[in-house]
């Protein structure tokens, strides 16, 4: 019996353990490594620099290519976006939308602090990323995205319609919520440094809303077809004709460019490139130098490799959309400027530059900007340059080929100013190829190797995975948009 | 805990087991598995034809119990560099169950003829209730992984061993040992309100997925774009036009079955051994067989080399009528279409195998030229191993795959090194 009871005390003893040890549980299953709350200080600055990274890569290698920027100097295979084929999900959409965590977790931890300028900076970005995703694919998830944390992992896509309205109404609150008479209290902002206040005003944020209602005349611009089913025209006149409560850009020192520092870990993602991808796998294309080189265009001395042909330095390129038996030599045509790897200034958003060519656009379309159509577009060509701190050359805007002709049709001028604006969204992410599918400016020469049925692509067609892992809301949406190939049209180019 | 036994003829053996890991949330960390298991001497139990010198039934039902590692529970933010902070790609699970596998197993050892003959069976079928498995998410979500419980999969499989000693002297002896196995592994459930589950991805060229009601292992890709006649279409320009956006499935990772076949040989002083092992069925996406097709270094890609290649497939017409292809293109360029890293039609390929695994010779040395020496026993042997493979598949070895943060994913080859063909001696002195 003795025995027994012994037993019994040990078993009980032994329960009383596992309970009060059961309670340090939670504690013991806190990783001490990692923090469970942050700022969105210490959050804005890595978005800044990775989602810029993103895009400019993108500028390179997908819209480059399609636009035909540069061409790989052998692509025996028969596919490419030279011969206008586009892969399945070939764009941003994975890194996007991963950012986009960030991004939403940034704008809910300030409004919990109650920090309208962090809020209205993740406003900005979210904007700049969604409306680039709806232009590459047309129909997104939106409403429904980055609801994992609630239980949801099958988004259903909005309609690109319904997103542009919303994105519109975002940049309209940014600019509502953005106060230049605080400072961002847990700094961290490393495109406008609107981190402190100078003599009383957040400098910063002054710029800041400038990209907003930039951004938002990028917007309206691209949806400028479909006046009417949104009140467009009318968002553009509160714009151009209230600069005080919607300021743009107006001088390059307000574009929203994140500048790499060279030190780490701010890099420019080029920055130990090796040289066989940095310019011995790609060169430009005809289209795009001769142009340059028949403008004596100063800035092909930042972008460009000379080449020597019989004795002379030049710039040459190669062509585009080849058959699939060409080969180009490596070094016998002009690739990117190794200076390209280092530049500071090659981490583009948005530009002064584009601001102008839309303005311009605006201006031949009897919107009241201010200015004429030729000013504005001269004023964009200049602050092309000073961004890529080329010197122009005198002369330069009014030779033939480079100087505008209001007297020409309207078509033609729109023309010009598109082919400048071509040439200013050099790294862009995929500006140039959403402006060639609104106006069908720049004209690209067609290569002989494209297939006859070969057409030039108006999106991405959505990644194959979402076969898998979305399959019915994909379906909704492939049925909405008409299809998924890359000939399908979104809602703005219809 | 218990053990019981009735006369040394049928033994219950019974567990019960509780954990609480604090690895699991609060309220789900507790789980119980007991296990039971029952073995009857059925030699001891009736009495049975002479020729029979052993037989055993063996019954068991187990659960076991699994948590997984820490700090998968709650939000933590990742840094990315100094004061960087960015949300961790990998989503936490705050209501995560632990696993309980369910299994059922019978099985019967027979011994014949004075243990000359031996077989060895057992059939099991155990369903695994809450898998936790890191996965792929949809990037839309907002995270890139999840660590899941994954419904149900159910795993059946047969397991069979003969033994057998043909021949048995005082000099000679061989005996030979011969094993089966088949296992298959289905999707019951996923996770509420899913049907499909992406286990690993290798970027958007090859997939391994769980559907429900297909099974574990199912291969997903991409292939060509056919023609109602089912012949492949080609573009204007004479090659394979590009691939069907429809993704399917090409296969399964997991093999029919696999069997293995050892023999081994005493004579006097000679032990040989000898073990071949296979499988039959499986498949697996080679980029090996990608890389070295689209770079023409096989002799698949001879055809057509010095004077081009007309594909064997139809062009769309205008009207939307196919004709034969006519355009003869370079092999260079039809050989890098037709094998593109994204086609999964083309790289997967069946993997079945024989191989000769190992093999061995050993001479023991006489007693005699020892005792003198003071060494007990010694012996020389030559060995090879990874010797011999028999196979259709094109890449260095089909039992490929790839390691994915430390998991070994089958299915999916890499360009993994080939294994290596071991040749070696081997000397043992006894003291």
């Amino acid at each position: 019996m003795a025995t027994l009871k012994k037993t019994y005390t040990t078993f009980l003893v032994l329960c009383l353990a596992w309970i009060s040890c059961t309670k340090d549980f939670k504690e013991l299953n806190t990783d001490p490594n990692r923090p469970k709350e942050i700022t969105p200080g210490v959050m804005l600055g890595q978005l800044q620099y990775r989602i810029v990274n993103n895009s400019v890569q993108a500028g390179r290698n997908f819209t480059h290519e399609l636009m035909q920027v540069d061409a790989p100097r052998g692509s025996a295979g028969g596919a490419g976006l030279h011969r206008y084929i586009v892969n399945p999900g070939a764009a941003v959409w994975s890194s996007f939308y991963t950012y986009m965590t960030d991004i939403e977790d940034i704008y809910a931890i300030s409004d919990r602090l109650k920090e309208n300028n962090y809020k209205a900076i993740a406003l900005v970005y979210r904007c700049w990323a969604y409306a680039i995703l709806t232009d590459l694919y047309g129909d997104i998830p939106y409403s429904q995205a980055t609801k994992a944390t609630e239980g949801s992992f099958q988004a259903a896509f909005d309609k690109q319609k319904d997103i542009y309205i919303q994105l519109l109404k975002d940049l309209d609150a940014a600019n509502t919520l953005f106060d230049d008479t605080k400072a961002l209290t847990y700094g961290g902002d490393l495109v406008y440094n609107a981190n402190a206040l100078t003599g009383g005003k957040n400098l910063g944020i002054q710029k800041w809303k400038k990209f907003a209602n930039s951004l938002k005349l990028r917007l309206l611009l691209r949806i400028s077809r479909r006046n009417g089913e949104v009140n467009v025209h009318e968002q553009i006149n509160a714009i151009l004709n209230d600069p005080a409560k919607y300021p743009v850009f107006a001088a390059n020192a307000d574009e929203a460019i994140f500048k790499y520092t060279g030190t780490f870990p701010y890099f420019n993602p080029y920055y130990n490139a090796r040289t066989l991808d940095w310019r011995e796998g790609t060169y430009f294309t005809e289209f795009f130098v001769n142009k340059m080189n028949a403008d004596n265009d100063p800035r092909r001395a930042v972008w460009m490799t000379t080449v020597n042909v019989n004795g002379a330095n030049v710039y040459q390129g190669i062509r585009s959309g080849y058959p699939t038996s060409v080969e180009y030599a490596v070094g016998k045509n002009s690739s990117y400027a190794d200076a390209l790897k280092t530049l500071p200034q090659l981490g583009v958003m948005m530009t002064f530059a584009e601001v102008e060519f839309i303005k311009a656009e605006l201006a031949l379309k009897d919107f009241a900007t201010g200015k004429t159509a030729k000013q504005h577009y001269e004023n964009g060509i200049t602050a092309s340059m000073v961004q890529w701190g080329a010197a122009m050359p005198a002369g330069y805007l009014q030779q033939t080929g480079v100087a505008y002709n209001a007297n020409a049709d309207a078509e033609q001028q729109l023309e010009k100013i598109m082919l400048q604006k071509y040439y200013a969204y050099f790294f862009v992410d995929y500006q140039s190829w959403f402006e060639k599918r609104r106006t069908g400016y720049p004209v690209l020469p067609r290569g002989a190797g494209i297939p006859a049925e070969n057409k030039f692509p108006s999106r991405v067609p959505y990644p194959t995975y979402l076969q898998s892992l979305n399959p019915a809301n994909l379906e909704a949406a492939k049925a909405s948009m008409g299809g998924d190939d890359s000939n399908i049209k979104v809602w703005w180019e219809k | 805990m218990a053990q019981l036994s009735y006369d040394e003829k049928i033994f219950v053996d019974l567990t019960g087991r509780n954990d609480w890991s604090s690895s699991l949330p609060y309220g789900n960390n507790s789980f119980f598995y007991p296990s039971v298991s029952t073995s009857f001497l059925v030699s001891d139990l009736f009495t049975l034809p002479s020729a029979v010198s052993f037989a055993k039934l063996r019954f068991s039902w187990a659960q076991v119990g699994n948590d997984t590692r820490p700090y998968q529970t709650d939000k933590y933010y990742d840094r990315v560099y100094s004061n960087s902070f960015t949300n961790s790609s990998t989503l936490y699970n705050p209501d995560l169950k632990p696993e309980i596998t369910s299994s059922y197993e019978a099985g019967i050892d027979v011994r014949l003829f004075n243990n000359r003959i031996g077989i060895d069976m057992s059939v099991y079928d155990n369903k695994s209730r809450n898998q936790i498995l890191a996965i792929p998410l949809d990037p839309v979500s907002g995270y890139s992984n999840a660590l899941v419980n994954a419904g149900l999969i159910n795993s059946k499989g047969i397991e069979v061993m003969l033994t057998g000693k043909p021949v048995k002297t005082k000099n000679v002896e061989w005996s030979t040992t011969l094993t089966w196995s088949r296992n298959r592994s289905y999707v019951r459930e996923l996770a509420e309100g899913i049907t499909n589950q992406i286990i690993y991805s290798h970027e958007s060229n090859v997939s391994i997925e769980a559907r429900v009601g297909g099974r574990m292992g199912d291969l997903y890709g991409r292939g060509f774009q056919r023609s109602p006649e089912g012949k492949i279409i080609y573009s204007s320009v004479g090659l394979p036009a590009p691939l069907n956006p429809v993704t399917k499935k090409w296969g399964n990772a997991f093999a029919d079955w696999k069997a293995g076949l050892m023999n081994e040989f005493t004579i006097r002083s000679f032990r040989i051994s000898i073990l071949f092992d296979g499988q039959k069925g499986g498949s697996l996406y080679s980029q090996t067989n990608h890389k070295s097709n689209t770079l023409g270094k096989t002799t698949v890609t001879l055809p057509g080399r010095d004077d081009g290649i007309i594909g064997d497939g139809v062009v769309a017409g205008a009207d939307g009528k196919y004709s034969a292809n006519t355009i003869k293109v370079p092999a260079s360029s039809y050989y890098d279409n037709y094998y593109t890293i994204s086609n999964a039609e083309t790289n997967i390929f069946d993997a079945s195998y024989v191989k000769l695994r190992e093999a061995r010779v050993e001479f023991n040395l006489p007693q005699k030229l020892l005792k003198g020496i003071g060494i007990t026993q010694s012996s020389v042997a030559l060995y090879g191993r990874e010797l011999f493979n028999f196979t259709d598949f094109p890449g260095f070895d089909p039992e490929g795959g790839n390691l994915n943060s430390g998991t070994l994913i089958p299915g999916v080859e890499l360009m993994q090194f080939p294994s290596t063909r071991n040749i070696g001696v081997n000397l043992t002195l006894k003291f």
